[in-house]
């Protein structure tokens, strides 16, 4: 509980957009990051003084010295237990804080998606944000488990073996420190080549993405229309991509720890030349000849995890600006107060609809009284489902205004308006989740209302069929049911909220005339108070409504009741004509 | 047709007898590489040599110029050093470079298959899978399996040979101090026996989880409006943040399993240096060992269990490879009854 009021806080902290870096992002975490710090700092301290006390036990060997070379075995014992305690608990607490971190930042991305708009979703594309929520995420949390920790035992690491050479002996430590600066130069050198190529990786890996989305997404017409092998081409020619991008690097990093191993080595090589000479003129013992060579070991290791926490650190910075784009993203969903009780009237005027420099739709103006049922009817690609999408404030329109009762669509509070408008939209859009939760919603509903929403929309047969009942999952695209059950069931959804405005996308296109007759006679005997508003392609099942309303790419042809429109209406006259030889 | 990859029986946990059949089939799509593959292990080899070489040579340095007050014999040992770096390096080198094509040739055919294969199947797979965990199982497992062989093949044969070539070494060189040296080897293997199984089950069901919420997340999205026009977006937080919470539990176990290895293998590692260093100190009083030798085991114990602490690093990865290859696998294994038609 205190952790979610935490978060929350810092939610409403963003609510000016600030950009957040990486400092700030890390700010939260202070107090695991200063244990961290702790932990680290010993053990690191334990690895800086085994060499050491190795090189102390040696020396005293050659002078024949046992009794205090024991002294020292035991006092490495005791600093390996003590590393051995202490690297467990930091793998305790690096797991629980990278995973922290993991879930922390999806929630926030969860709070803030739950406050947007469903353009911004289209705009952010569901691949995108997928990917904000599994390798973006993994980024930053790797950032934090890994990072910070292998960042403060190789500072710690680089400072303490640095100290110690030169305590040890500082003629010879000048000559293993040289290196540094060429290591710290090879670095520099590669790692701004790899960075270049890694962000050319990480876009494309975004479209290897959106290819295997959409081929799993349409996978149906891909089969139907045969046409895998280009799938399979598109995707391969990314794929290539990939694999030439990443063998760059893959080279580029070849030449990185040899090239490092070579210095070092090098180091090694004159702590030998030099070491000696210093040995045989007695100014250095052997044991410290040995903790010497060991030192250049702890002295490497360092170089290369820092260059590594950079990379990780660079690529943090990426992903935590691609998550700010959630994060920190205005809401620009209607945020209107007014709440009341919908009579029923809706009216559009002069309204107008662009969507990327399209007119979409043109001059839209409409009203429909309480109770009434109207049709819109148009072919694919009309701009009818904009109109609805408009309808439901789930599209701002360009110009113009649209208003419920009288009341401008934006003055609504969204719980007011969508309490009381229920919409069936033309995909069956579907939640691994049980049939009642996919009616429901997570709302309540009782019995008796339960049982009148099944039988309006026709469900009752299938409910009986099933094993389980209500209670039976659907999966992801509800695959366990056919197109049209698909469609009752939105139908279904629609009702539970028992609403004065019901929306229809389409419906007669996988419901047969005859369930569809059976369901809108008891629509009207059941839901008698309802304003519909059907969306179709046929006359046939809206014949007897109180407006038709025509309208094609764009614009409105003609609006009126089925007989009016067959005299006033040409185009109405011939979609009529058509629908009917088609039936016979 | 079964096509529900959670269900599929070959999911449950993997035995060792079955491990090897499971990577059999990942050498198919290693056979094209295989002279690649072979050069890798040659270079490997050399690297291995000139590792194994270093602690020895220095220990003949002690023990020879130094102990003689001979510095003239210096230069002839510092020439062969010099020699051995090269050697290294240059093996180091084309390792990398080798093993970074086969890794990326290989990548490229296996997505190639996957996703071939993903088209081969019926609509009736897309209904029963769903689609993040199928884009899961193209990216980050195939990637993970990218990872195995980029970094993680290379850096096991190589410590594996160090380890092993020092061992054979040693015991030429003295062979009761060799033993106390490689006698801690058998508690470290006992241990990775124990515990890998619960690292490759754990780090499996985290996957599975994290699938479970990238499906999740994706269905959520698409379905947006429906989130929108009936106002349940608390509803929609409510469910995603449990499974993130989820999540959460499942990683945190899954990563504290895997990062025991480290410290059980650096305290055996320490205990087996203070051993060298005791019995190394009761050979020095009996004259059976020179103190430059005594220099060069101390070396070599380090050499020999800090490739160790890697080897432990690496398998973690390797363990989840093998998650990863195995649900790679499953999709592969599947048959179709769908026909591809030529266009």
């Amino acid at each position: 509980m205190e952790e979610d009021k935490k978060i929350n806080s810092k939610i409403s902290n963003k609510a000016k957009p600030k950009e957040e870096n990486i400092i700030s992002f890390l700010s939260p975490y202070k107090k695991w990051i200063a244990g961290l710090f702790i932990i680290s700092f010993i053990s690191s301290l334990g690895n800086l003084l085994e060499p050491r006390l190795t090189g102390q036990a040696l020396d005293l060997y050659k002078q024949n010295n046992l009794n205090g070379g024991e002294v020292i075995l035991i006092q490495i014992v005791s600093i390996a237990v003590v590393i051995f305690v202490i690297t467990i608990i930091q793998g305790f607490a690096v797991s629980r804080l990278s995973e922290k971190v993991a879930a922390d930042i999806r929630i926030k991305m969860t709070r803030k998606l739950a406050k947007q708009s469903n353009q911004f979703i289209g705009q952010q594309t569901t691949g995108k944000i997928l990917s904000n929520f599994t390798s973006d995420v993994k980024t930053l949390s790797d950032l934090v488990s890994q990072g910070v920790t292998t960042t403060f035992s190789a500072v710690l690491l680089l400072v303490g073996s640095i100290i110690s050479l030169i305590n040890l002996n500082w003629y010879l430590a000048l000559w293993v420190l040289s290196i540094i600066p060429l290591i710290v130069l090879v670095f520099s050198f590669i790692f701004r080549t790899i960075g270049k190529l890694f962000r050319a990786s990480q876009a494309n890996l975004d479209k290897i993405n959106r290819i295997i989305n959409e081929s799993i997404v349409a996978a149906g017409l891909i089969r139907v229309l045969n046409s895998q092998k280009s799938e399979i081409n598109k995707f391969n020619s990314a794929s290539k991509v990939s694999k030439e991008l990443n063998l760059q690097i893959a080279y580029s990093f070849a030449a990185l720890i040899p090239i490092v191993n070579f210095l070092s080595n090098m180091a090694t090589l004159a702590i030998v030349w030099f070491g000696s000479n210093l040995v045989v003129q007695q100014e250095l013992s052997i044991g410290q000849l040995s903790a010497f060579i060991s030192y250049i070991s702890l002295l490497i290791t360092p170089i290369f995890l820092l260059s590594f926490i950079s990379s990780t650190a660079s690529r943090a910075v990426v992903s935590l600006k691609r998550i700010n784009e959630i994060t920190n993203s205005e809401t620009d969903y209607s945020t209107g107060e007014y709440s009341g009780k919908i009579k029923g009237q809706v009216q559009f005027k002069n309204v107008n609809l662009e969507i990327k420099n399209k007119l979409v739709l043109k001059d839209i103006n409409l009203d429909f009284k309480p109770n009434q049922r109207i049709a819109i009817l148009g072919p694919t690609g009309s701009g009818k489902t904009q109109l609805m999408y408009l309808l439901t404030a789930l599209q701002k329109s360009t110009s113009g205004q649209i208003l419920i009762d009288g009341k401008d669509i934006s003055q609504w509070s969204p719980n007011s308006l969508y309490s009381q408008m229920g919409l069936v939209f033309q995909d069956s859009l579907i939640f691994s989740a049980s049939l009642l939760e996919n009616i429901t919603l997570k709302g309540n509903i009782s019995e008796q209302e339960l049982n009148k929403i099944i039988s309006t929309a026709q469900l009752q047969d299938l409910v009986a069929s099933l094993t389980d009942g209500l209670k039976t999952i659907i999966s992801e695209r509800g695959s366990n049911l056919s197109g049209g059950q698909k469609q009752r069931l939105m139908l279904a959804r629609a009702l539970a909220i028992n609403p004065k405005i019901l929306l229809l996308d389409d419906f007669t296109a996988r419901v047969d005339l005859a369930t569809e007759q059976t369901i809108q006679k008891s629509l009207q005997t059941n839901y008698p108070d309802l304003t519909l508003v059907n969306i179709t392609q046929k006359i046939e099942p809206v014949l007897d409504y109180d407006q038709i309303i025509l309208i094609m790419e764009g614009e409105i042809i003609a609006v009126g009741k089925h007989k009016k429109l067959l005299e006033s209406s040409l185009e109405y006259k011939q979609i009529w004509d058509s629908q009917q030889s088609t039936e016979d | 047709m079964n096509y529900n990859l959670t269900t599929q029986k070959d999911n449950e946990n993997l035995g060792l007898d079955k491990l090897s059949t499971n990577w059999l089939e990942f050498w198919e799509f290693l056979k094209p590489e295989k002279f690649k593959l072979g050069f890798a292990l040659i270079l490997v080899g050399l690297g291995a040599v000139a590792n194994i070489l270093n602690p020895y040579l220095i220990s003949r340095v002690i023990d020879g110029p130094i102990k003689n007050n001979n510095i003239s014999e210096l230069f002839g040992y510092v020439l062969i050093l010099f020699s051995v770096y090269i050697v290294s390096t240059l093996s180091s080198f084309f390792q990398t470079r080798v093993m970074g094509a086969v890794a990326q040739n290989t990548l490229f055919a296996l997505r190639t298959k996957l996703f071939g294969k993903i088209q081969e199947l019926p609509l009736a797979f897309f209904n029963q899978n769903q689609s993040g965990d199928l884009t899961s199982r193209i990216n980050n497992d195939a990637d993970k399996l990218n990872q195995l062989l980029s970094e993680s093949i290379l850096r096991f044969l190589g410590n594996f040979t160090s380890v092993l070539g020092i061992a054979i070494f040693i015991l030429f060189l003295n062979f009761q101090l060799a033993l106390v040296t490689l006698f801690f080897l058998i508690p470290i293997i006992i241990i990775t026996q124990i515990i890998s199984p619960f690292v490759e089950s754990y780090s499996k069901a985290y996957s599975a989880k994290l699938g479970e919420l990238t499906s999740e997340v994706q269905g959520d999205l698409d379905n947006f409006r429906v989130i929108v026009a009936f106002d349940r977006r608390q509803y929609f937080e409510e469910k995603l943040t449990a499974k993130i919470k989820e999540v959460e539990k499942m990683g945190q176990r899954a990563e504290f399993i895997n990062s025991v290895f480290r410290p059980i293998y650096d305290v055996i590692s320490s205990i087996a240096l203070i051993s060298v260093l005791g019995f190394g100190a009761w050979q020095l009083q009996n004259n059976q060992i020179q103190i430059g030798l005594l220099v060069g085991f101390v070396a070599y114990a380090n050499s020999l269990y800090s490739p160790l602490r890697i080897l432990a690093s690496i398998w973690g990865n390797i363990q989840s490879s093998l998650g990863a290859w195995s649900r790679v696998r499953e999709i592969l294994n599947l048959e179709s009854n769908l026909v591809i038609l030529e266009k």
